[in-house]
């Protein structure tokens, strides 16, 4: 397997949309233009786009909630996600769904509010896929804390029964919520990922900065489930540059690790890769970063200058049933 | 029980992506499911293991990429293992993606006391999932409306909450069963029996101990009108309140427990408005109290309600003169 140059700027370009949309998302919040709850990526970009690159529109996602890249890279348009995080007429679901948006045309699932729930939704879309004979790839994205529910292991045992065509993306960021990462696991050098070992299910940790090794490794067990071949889980190592969200006051921060892993940003890394190929020189590299600032941006310009949803529409897609309200 | 399996049967032979899931239903503890293993295999009839929200996440998981799954949760006390997906995503999904996705899915629990199965294995659950936006409530309490209404849930886009009272899974065996493409919709209350004095709206297996109690006071020239409302959501309150209308006199039974159940629902429906002027005697709830249910039959008996508290609940109402 190996990746084209086109393909690297994409990659490129994903990673620069995803730190730029929650840039601005966070900056919009602070000024009181928007109501919603940013959970930034930052320092992790790679991974959302290093593992959406690997899948096909087809193929179905269950998105992370730090995971604004996750919809970009699975193809939801910039304009329609940013009018949802603002709560506007022509968001994917007008603001009704927020961060939490589903996206069925691109087949990215919603995103469950108690985190680790949408784990056993995975196994059971895969068996979906399964039963009808689909060559669909199912892939589940969530963090380690999520994958710390007990639901991880019932996902992991229908994927192992069922022998299920599901690609389990676990990012192990250092961090859970507020806290750091040994309040929550007993070892950190083993990581989580090897919990797939009692089932059977092939499992390794790969660089989450290194977006080509994000993406070359995904795609392997992507085509692998693809072909009929049972589940896989990567765990993607990276560390949480950015808060929980938006306004965590951040006292609990080791600032030397934080520090230490800033000088493997993901997206610094592949512009000097990018260089040394010769794929692109720092001009080039700046007029990229441009494009991608000004179509951020431009979402955001639009959404504001948008329509607020209509309130009579307050009880629609409840359910199908007359009066089951 | 048979009309249930009837139900299920059909709708798997009339739609390939029907299929049932749940823990030991290839077997089958209470027997609804017994034997479709041998028709359908195990590909349609899965046995999966024990963790209920899990089991209810896969089904909607599956539901949502042209499935229509069947969940079964052995008894209804355990769907508090998976209420955060049954009252978080599986009711919420449609309206959360505005309809991009749907969520065909029946989830059927057997339900209720009479056995001394004590705790956990006896409460009427239906309260706890009422209040839940997105989630339609069945509660048949005749053979021919359990076939009716499983198949219609069945069919339906939206997630089904299913009750099957295990008393009436036997005490209905022999009951005759419509054959073929019955199907009850769902917000059409049934009147199982006419009278003009009293209005009693019962739920499941209540209706059977309303009728007891109409049949008793029928003796007395006590017109008795028994509601049968068979889905809780939606609830046909234009039947209901249409027969308070000409008795005046409401009763609701229900086998769930009092505070915050049903009949409080509907009593605050009963006298809001212009409801409020229907009434000539205050409104009568008969309910299980707000305790654990007991494991022992006579203390069981006595937490349940029944025909005698129906009837002095009617008598209660019918004794009211007012001030």
């Amino acid at each position: 397997m190996s990746i084209d140059n086109a393909l690297r700027l994409n990659l490129y370009r994903q990673c620069l949309r995803t730190r730029y949309l929650d840039e601005a998302h966070q900056k919009y919040i602070k000024q009181g233009r928007c109501q919603s709850m940013s959970h930034p990526a930052t320092g992790q970009e790679a991974i959302s786009a290093g593992i959406t690159a690997a899948l096909k529109p087809e193929d179905i996602l269950y998105p992370t909630f730090r995971g604004l890249g996750d919809y970009l890279g699975k193809g939801t348009g910039l304009n329609a996600l940013v009018a949802e995080l603002m709560g506007r007429q022509g968001g994917v679901t007008r603001g009704v769904g927020g961060v939490h948006l589903g996206d069925r045309a691109n087949n990215v699932h919603a995103l469950a509010g108690c985190l680790g729930a949408a784990l056993s939704l995975a196994a059971g879309s895969a068996l979906a896929v399964k039963m009808r004979g689909e060559r669909r790839v199912v892939m589940i994205h969530v963090g380690e804390g999520a994958f710390n529910t007990p639901d991880s292991h019932a996902m992991m045992n229908m994927a192992a029964i069922w022998d299920l065509p599901l690609v389990m993306i676990i990012t192990n960021n250092q961090f859970v919520e507020f806290s750091y990462h040994d309040v929550h696991f007993p070892s950190k050098a083993d990581g989580v990922g090897c919990r797939a070992d009692y089932y059977k299910i092939p499992n390794q940790r790969v660089d989450g900065n290194d977006v080509e090794q994000v993406y070359l490794e995904t795609r392997a067990v992507v085509d692998a489930a693809r072909a009929g071949k049972g589940p896989a889980l990567l765990e993607m190592v990276t560390c949480r540059i950015g808060g929980h969200y938006d306004a965590d006051p951040l006292t609990y921060i080791d600032k030397e690790l934080v520090d230490e892993w800033k000088k493997k940003d993901p997206i610094d890394q592949y512009e000097t890769k990018l260089q040394a190929i010769g794929l692109a020189d720092q001009a080039a590299l700046q007029v990229i970063r441009e494009a991608v600032k000004k179509e951020v941006d431009a979402a955001f310009k639009l959404a504001l200058a948008d329509k607020l949803p209509d309130p009579a529409c307050l009880f629609d897609h409840v359910t199908e049933m007359d009066g089951a309200l | 029980m048979q009309a249930l399996k009837e139900a299920l049967r059909e709708e798997m032979q009339r739609d390939d992506s029907v299929f049932l899931l749940g823990e030991d239903i290839q077997v089958s503890n209470l027997g609804v499911t017994a034997g479709l293993v041998d028709e359908f295999g195990k590909q349609r009839v899965i046995d999966t293991p024990i963790h209920e929200n899990a089991i209810v996440g896969a089904a909607m998981g599956a539901a949502m990429e042209g499935m229509r799954p069947v969940v079964e949760i052995m008894f209804s006390d355990f769907a508090f293992l998976a209420a955060d997906n049954i009252i978080n995503q599986v009711a919420q999904w449609r309206y959360i993606t505005q309809g991009q996705f749907q969520v065909p899915l029946v989830i059927r629990m057997p339900t209720g006391g009479g056995f001394a199965y004590g705790p956990h294995h006896s409460q009427s659950t239906e309260t706890h999932f009422f209040q839940t936006p997105g989630l339609p409530i069945a509660f048949p309490s005749t053979a021919a409306d359990a076939k009716g209404l499983l198949k219609t849930a069945i069919r339906s886009n939206d997630p089904v909450l299913f009750l099957e009272h295990m008393l009436l899974c036997l005490e209905n065996a022999e009951d005759e069963i419509p054959d073929g493409d019955h199907l009850v919709p769902f917000g059409k209350a049934a009147i199982r029996r006419e009278g003009s004095d009293v209005t009693v709206v019962a739920f499941g297996a209540m209706v059977k101990q309303a009728l007891n109690a109409a049949e008793t006071l029928a003796g007395e020239r006590i017109g008795v009108e028994v509601i049968d409302p068979r889905t809780i959501v939606p609830l046909d309150t234009q039947t209901i309140f249409a027969s308070v209308a000409k008795t005046s006199r409401l009763v609701i039974v229900e086998e769930s427990r009092l505070r915050g159940g049903l009949g409080a629902e509907l009593a605050a429906q009963a006298s809001a408005g212009d409801n409020f002027f229907l009434l000539d005697a205050p409104i009568e709830r008969v309910a299980a109290p707000n305790i654990p249910v007991p494991c022992t039959s006579v203390l069981e008996g006595a937490y349940l309600p029944n025909a005698e508290k129906v009837i002095a609940a009617i008598r209660r109402t019918l004794a009211y003169r007012g001030n």
